[in-house]
């Protein structure tokens, strides 16, 4: 037990340092998962109707393609107003991460 | 003497398999709210369903996303499509079980990007028909996208339909049983 334990751990940390890691902006990381909502902006507009969404992708941290901004999700809604900003951060064992940028407005 | 233990040390280790396929578990299991959101707003909830995609015609994809007022008989489904050629897009029809429902479309944006052009735009449905169309899981359906030209037709794969309408059926009992 104390050996596999070790040989993760090993495994984990040479995957960390060689940077081998898809990583992801959250408020809270898991190594093995992370799956976190969280705010980034908000404003004083009120009300909305239309969200809008972007994302960027990272494949082991040696490809990384998209445009999570938030820009480019008030563009994709049609919004001209926006009235608040929520992140959605996911990674999985550090193979696989997500970022996606949700803008909520009118 | 070979020591027994030694042969199952590592990766091949009972509890290394069991942890890994428990983490698997907790990876794979259907969390509902990462393919949908709900905000309630003062005399309603906004839902949205993050996009999807399964829809293609050759190599040219089609991605979709829905938003949804409650208490609105009408939803608003955005897209995008990818395609080599410079076109112009009229409307949209939703085909299942011999039933086409058409809308016009309403653009949003046209882009040229990594030599494709990236349409984006949004159509109007009612409630009821989006929710027959998106949870129907026996039958395929069909998109249509009419153009200046000639129709483009967009179908998909059954596998990746029967996964998709059986998400779609849970957000929207969701979205009914809040509406």
């Amino acid at each position: 037990m104390k050996k596999v334990l070790i040989v993760t751990a090993l495994f984990t940390i040479a995957v960390i340092l060689t940077s081998c890691y898809a990583n992801v902006s959250s408020p809270v990381v898991g190594i093995i998962y992370t799956d976190v909502k969280y705010p980034v902006a908000v404003t004083s507009n009120s009300n909305s109707t239309k969200v809008g969404s972007s994302k960027a992708t990272s494949i082991l941290g040696f490809v990384a393609t998209g445009d999570a901004s938030i820009d480019k999700a008030a563009k994709n809604a049609g919004i001209t107003k926006i009235h608040h900003v929520d992140a959605h951060s996911t990674n999985v064992l550090g193979i696989f991460a997500n970022y996606e940028i949700l803008v909520y407005g009118e | 003497m070979v020591n027994k233990h030694k042969s199952r040390a590592g990766f091949a280790h009972p509890t290394f398999i069991i942890l890994l396929l428990l983490n698997f578990y907790i990876v794979s299991a259907q969390d509902l709210s990462k393919y949908y959101t709900s905000i309630i707003q003062n005399n309603y909830v906004l839902y949205y369903i993050v996009p999807q995609k399964g829809f293609y015609d050759d190599k040219n994809i089609f991605i979709y996303d829905i938003t949804y007022l409650s208490k609105s008989d009408s939803i608003i489904l955005n897209f995008s499509f990818f395609n080599k050629n410079l076109l112009i897009l009229d409307s949209i029809s939703l085909c299942i079980n011999d039933e086409c429902i058409t809308s016009k479309l309403q653009k949003i944006f046209i882009e040229h990007n990594k030599n494709k052009w990236q349409y984006r735009y949004s159509s109007k449905f009612s409630f009821n028909f989006i929710y027959s169309f998106f949870t129907e899981n026996n039958n395929k359906p069909k998109i249509i996208l009419h153009s200046s030209s000639e129709p483009i037709l967009l179908n998909i794969n059954k596998n990746k339909w029967e996964k998709l309408s059986n998400l779609n059926n849970k957000i929207f009992s969701v979205i009914k049983a809040n509406n």
